[in-house]
């Protein structure tokens, strides 16, 4: 420090209170300033916290049902191929976790991850697209995501934002459809008071089955669908149609089934087969009250039979609580058409049909805002008839006796955050 | 005896103040006249970005606070669970992301009064010069 620094800093001391108290307005600049840059920090901090958000959710659940006759092999009954007489902590738990950057104005990034106790934990990738908004009121994004094929499907596992412990299986668990990699548009319009969002896509995913001797992976390609999601005041409705060619090798089954592989080749395998998946759903809220119906269909063209369906539920809010009661039902048809592609087509067939129907109450809990505790269960019934013999949901006939006496039931126990 | 009047008085003016109304606000410089409650819906709930074909920027009271409940019951009829779920579906779907939320009243009005692009709410008594009020509810 030189001299003459050395005795100006003392001097700016002693001079800096009189020129506060002389000028008072100069106080006020500095304070107007000291905010403005309090607020540009606050701006700074809050613009990264803009372009970067976080979003998770999660799932602890319990679920096990009450049938305790075995199957065939000695093994215990499944509910869904997974769901056992014995109390089961990872089958309905997951989290997922959900990262969204801006990029600009228009353009961002998302991806999101889940891991589910039936996997293990392995994480897997659900949604990872960008999405850029062509105008204000249409976006287009592509990458990995949900298959919009039912009203409820894309936030099947943010178990939060419905009031069931899971989703109607008559219709959310008889295809195990998951994620496609595509594109999507979507545009937002308003027809007087009624406000719609119509979703247009376009992609390929492989669908794994368990339902024939062996796993096999049902390849669909060429997939497209329409989707139309239509709210007015307290109404939503929802109507989807997507169409795809689905291809399916089946001479691998040559050595499980001990067929001949010719057996096995076309028209028991699939090339290209016209498919389609539609859906129709209405949902009412008006605070206290909701209503939700739909029904759900999958036609492969074929000796695959179409399979249906549906549900209809009606739950009250009582502050926190919400008690719920809900009717589905599934059904399956083409057994007989399936006949005329030969016995190994007709016995596939016969593998792949569905028949059940089923009440469910169940009681939500908010514990607080984003957190929820459900309760439910569920009653089988219905699963056969002078056509089909099934067990519903539940282990096939064939690979076990038929349960229907036993009257199955499925009890869940589910503790649902948002964040 | 003055003591007891404040108190009196304040006894008869708060349960007045806590039910006064919500205002929803821009600044001074907003080229936004007014708005009705559809489209205070829309702009909360929809993720409109647009009002007769200006851009806006809406900001929200922060999660949990009273006045952010009262607004929407009183625009969208929606409890705080219910909003939750809602973006839940939306935030998971990709569909859209909740407005921004400020840190408190005192923010909420720094902020609408420096953004012409800004809307946002107020309650009556936080009402200040620089503010426009575009919709009064319940």
């Amino acid at each position: 420090m030189t001299t003459t620094t050395r005795m100006l800093v003392p001097a700016v001391l002693l001079l800096a209170p009189v020129v506060q108290a002389q000028s008072p307005a100069s106080l006020e600049d500095m304070e107007r300033r000291l905010e403005q840059l309090e607020m540009q920090q606050y701006e700074k901090q809050n613009n990264w916290s803009d372009r970067i958000s976080v979003n998770g959710f999660m799932t602890y659940g319990v679920t096990r049902h009450d049938v305790h006759v075995r199957a065939n092999n000695g093994e215990p009954i499944d509910y869904i191929d997974r769901t056992s007489d014995e109390i089961s902590h990872r089958e309905l738990s997951r989290a997922g976790i959900q990262f969204n950057a801006t990029i600009s104005d228009e353009t961002s990034a998302t991806v999101q991850v889940l891991a589910r106790g039936r996997d293990d934990y392995d994480a897997q990738v659900q949604w990872a697209y960008l999405s850029h908004d062509l105008s204000p009121s249409v976006t287009v994004r592509a990458g990995r995501m949900v298959l919009p094929f039912f009203m409820h499907t894309q936030y099947n596992n943010v178990g939060y934002t419905y009031h069931w412990a899971t989703l109607p299986g008559e219709a959310y668990d008889v295809v195990p459809f998951d994620t496609m990699e595509g594109v999507d548009l979507s545009w937002n319009l308003n027809t007087g008071p009624v406000s719609h969002r119509l979703n247009v896509y376009g992609g390929a995913t492989d669908v794994p089955s368990f339902s024939l001797p062996a796993p096999v992976v049902y390849e669909v390609s060429e997939l497209t669908g329409i989707n139309l999601t239509s709210q007015w005041r307290d109404w939503t409705s929802w109507l989807s149609y997507s169409h795809a060619e689905v291809t399916l090798d089946l001479t691998d089954l040559a050595g499980p089934t001990g067929l001949p592989v010719a057996a096995l080749e076309e028209p028991v395998s699939l090339d290209e087969a016209q498919t389609y998946i539609s859906s129709v759903g209405l949902q009412y809220d008006n605070g206290a009250m909701v209503l939700m119906a739909e029904r759900t269909q999958l036609g492969i063209e074929g000796w695959f039979p179409t399979k249906w369906g549906g549900y209809v539920s009606a739950g009250y809010r009582f502050g926190p609580w919400m008690p719920h009661v809900t009717w589905g039902a599934a059904n399956a048809h083409g057994v007989s058409e399936a006949q005329s592609e030969g016995p190994v087509a007709a016995n596939f067939s016969a593998a792949n049909q569905v028949r059940s129907k089923s009440w469910t109450l169940g009681l939500r809990y908010e514990l607080e805002v984003g957190v929820a505790v459900k309760l439910e269960a569920q009653r089988f019934y219905d699963m056969s008839n002078d056509k089909i013999m099934t067990n519903g949901l539940f282990t096939p006939q064939g690979s076990a006796p038929s349960i229907e006496e036993e009257e199955p039931t499925v009890f869940r126990l589910t503790v649902d955050a948002a964040f | 005896m003055l003591q007891k009047l404040s108190v009196f008085f304040l006894a008869l003016c708060c349960p007045a103040l806590s039910f006064a109304g919500l205002l929803v606000v821009v600044a001074e410089s907003s080229p936004l006249a007014e708005m009705d409650r559809h489209e205070v819906r829309q702009l909360y709930m929809d993720n409109a970005s647009r009002v007769d074909g200006h851009a806006v920027t809406v900001l929200d009271m922060p999660e949990g606070s009273q006045q952010r409940e009262r607004f929407y019951q009183g625009a969208t009829g929606k409890s705080a669970s219910q909003l939750k779920s809602y973006w839940a579906r939306m935030i998971f779907t990709g569909q859209g992301m909740p407005p921004r939320q400020v840190k408190n009243a005192r923010d909420m009005v720094q902020q609408v009064k420096q953004n012409p692009r800004a809307v946002g709410y107020v309650q009556e008594a936080d009402m200040q010069e620089g503010l426009r009020v575009l919709l009064r509810l319940p």
